[in-house]
């Protein structure tokens, strides 16, 4: 039976008309369950927005990387969002295959800990195969990994683990591109060790919250690993659009 | 076209080959020509962008982002500052403005005058400015100001608390003219206390600048009468002994004074004569010193003389003017309050506000820009 808040984040009601891969007219992308629930939508601003993401990666650096992990120095900056986004993106514009895994234990989307089904903390400390973990999505490209429940004093050493790399290896080989949506920078220390599992690193910076010296830390923890660049989030500009172009921004 | 490895981003194209898309789901899917994208991505040096106009753009976005935020937030001061400069503006009484000149050309006064101003980085002063920045000076002085009121007959006035000694500051002033020329203006509320302003003004400066003048001579003088009557004194007194010595040793029936009487008297008259030296130079140097006084007076008063003595102001100052004036002031204050506040919130904000503060600040590349949309 399924839980009651769905497997990555609250159900919605599918209320706005969308194809089989969960794309509606505007040009906006969703997530959906096997069972056509919207789990996610991108709106086509922020599909767009990311779409320039894919093609400057593409153009620089030949391509997205195949691990990628995207993080944030603090909570609440829209990593979630943003990877999932990705990852919709992805799917619908390619014919690659992605999977966002989910590694927020202390906070994973969604779910009250008592109703989350099993996941990628349970893969590992069960020594389950990758495959019972998979959520499926309607668009075959695209699988979801939820991040499962790990005791809190578990976490680190979950983080730090050979079988977690184990697991992402097996998830590597089955997917095009594995997106690792992780806990923030600042907040937890799993994400500096999970990172170093990853090809290379995205920080989300919320606009307008996040201060420049919580970047630079955050990036300093973060030294080390190939870090291709920021994805500015949340962006709204209040300078009304007629001075904009007049002073060129 | 090269073979894309997100091929539905190019053409629009499935995805997958047994999926089929609505053709117009992939009408906005719009990948961005090469030429908009950029250098490699990654980590680099903080950079300000393309220069000192990177910076200058960078600094503007950032402050006009600070004040879209809350305008109506920065524009209070402006707001407030301009009801009061219309509040006061409003308000203006009437105002009559009494207005006298005086010549000031150069020489000794001047140069004494000018002694800090010609120093070198003070740049270049005419009699007229100096004479009128002094006076300026003095009328912040409790002493000149009292020497205004005295002149002006109003110190009953001024002990009854009709007015106060910063009033006389306030309501008159002095600028120059050209280059010899000392307009001293006065303005109040009543044309007659204009008049006396402007007048006992003038009349204590030029008072003030014959005292100072003529301060040395003054003083030789008063020291001369002092040694002048100790001179007449000595003479007095040398006179005195000798006829009393004559009187008390007559000379005897023979016409003969003994040898002893002609010596004293010769002793006393030489002492009277010495007396009468010396009262006679010193009546002399008094005479000096008068002349000199005279005659420094007299230079002050060619050097600094009334031209135009302050006129009864018969119409008020028009109103209109001050009033723009005034709100003027107020309004370009409240800008500056304004435009402070935008700057200094920009200044302290360390957020990532714009694109450009992420190349700026941590001299990494924007892969992309999420807009903010409602989720």
């Amino acid at each position: 039976m399924a839980p009651k808040g769905g497997l990555l984040g609250r159900r919605k009601r599918r209320t706005v008309s969308l194809d089989e891969l969960g794309a509606d007219r505007a040009g906006g992308i969703g997530i959906l369950d096997e069972d056509g629930t919207v789990l996610h939508m991108t709106p086509s601003a922020v599909a767009k927005s990311l779409r320039y993401l894919l093609a400057r990666v593409d153009l620089h650096e030949g391509g997205l990387p195949h691990r990628v992990a995207l993080s944030s120095a603090l909570k609440k900056e829209g990593v979630t969002y943003v990877t999932r986004s990705l990852a919709a993106v992805l799917a619908y514009d390619t014919d690659r295959s992605v999977v966002v895994v989910d590694m927020n234990w202390t906070e994973p989307s969604g779910e009250p800990e008592d109703e989350r089904p099993p996941g990628l903390a349970e893969a590992v400390d069960q020594d389950l195969p990758i495959e019972t973990v998979i959520k499926r999505t309607a668009n075959p490209r695209l699988s979801l990994v939820a991040a499962g429940s790990s005791p809190l004093a578990r976490r680190h050493a979950l983080a730090g683990s050979v079988a977690l790399a184990d697991k992402l290896d097996e998830l590597a080989d089955q997917f095009d591109h594995v997106l690792l949506d992780l806990p923030p920078v600042l907040a937890s220390s799993e994400a500096m060790s999970i990172a170093q599992l990853a090809d290379a690193f995205v920080l989300v910076v919320l606009q307008g919250v996040t201060v420049e010296s919580q970047v630079h830390a955050a990036l300093d923890e973060m030294r080390g690993c190939e870090i291709l660049g920021v994805v500015l989030n949340r962006y709204h500009s209040r300078i009304p659009k007629r001075i904009r172009q007049l002073i060129g921004a | 076209m090269a073979a894309s490895r997100y091929p539905g981003a190019v053409a629009g194209a499935s995805p997958g080959a047994s999926r089929a898309r609505p053709s117009d789901l992939t009408a906005s899917i719009a990948r961005p020509r090469p030429t908009e994208i950029g250098p490699p991505l990654g980590r680099s040096a903080p950079t300000a962008g393309a220069g000192s106009e990177g910076i200058t753009r960078r600094v503007i976005l950032n402050i006009l982002e600070a004040f879209f935020r809350r305008p109506w937030l920065y524009l209070l001061p402006l707001l407030l500052f301009s009801i009061l400069g219309a509040s006061t503006a409003m308000s203006t009484t009437e105002q009559f403005s009494s207005v006298g000149t005086m010549n000031a050309t150069p020489g000794s006064l001047f140069s004494e005058l000018t002694e800090s101003a010609n120093q070198p980085g003070f740049g270049f002063s005419t009699p007229a400015s100096v004479t009128a920045s002094n006076l300026n000076q003095l009328l912040r002085t409790e002493e000149f100001q009292r020497e205004v009121a005295d002149r002006a007959e109003l110190t009953e006035a001024l002990d009854g608390g009709f007015f106060d000694l910063g009033d006389i500051y306030r309501s008159t002033s002095a600028y120059d003219d050209g280059d010899n020329l000392v307009r001293v203006q006065s303005t109040t509320g009543d044309p007659e206390l204009s008049e006396k302003f402007a007048t006992a003004t003038i009349d204590a400066f030029i008072q003030w600048q014959i005292d100072r003048d003529v301060g040395e001579s003054t003083t030789a003088e008063h020291i001369l009468e002092d040694q002048v009557a100790a001179a007449e004194e000595r003479l007095t007194a040398a006179q005195n002994a000798l006829d009393n010595y004559l009187v008390e040793n007559q000379v005897g029936p023979v016409g003969e004074r003994p040898l002893a009487q002609q010596v004293q008297i010769d002793r006393l008259t030489s002492a009277l004569q010495r007396a009468e030296d010396h009262y006679v130079t010193q009546v002399d140097k008094l005479d000096e010193a008068k002349l000199t006084t005279a005659q420094t007076k007299t230079v002050v008063a060619q050097r600094l003389r009334l031209v135009d003595e302050p006129t009864f102001p018969l119409a008020p100052e028009p109103r209109l003017r001050k009033a723009i004036m005034t709100f003027a002031v107020f309004v370009v204050l409240g800008l500056i309050i304004s435009t402070a506040l935008v700057v200094l919130v920009a200044a302290l904000d360390r957020t990532i506000r714009v694109p450009n503060d992420v190349e700026a600040k941590l001299g990494l590349d924007v892969l992309a820009v999420v807009p903010e949309t409602s989720r």
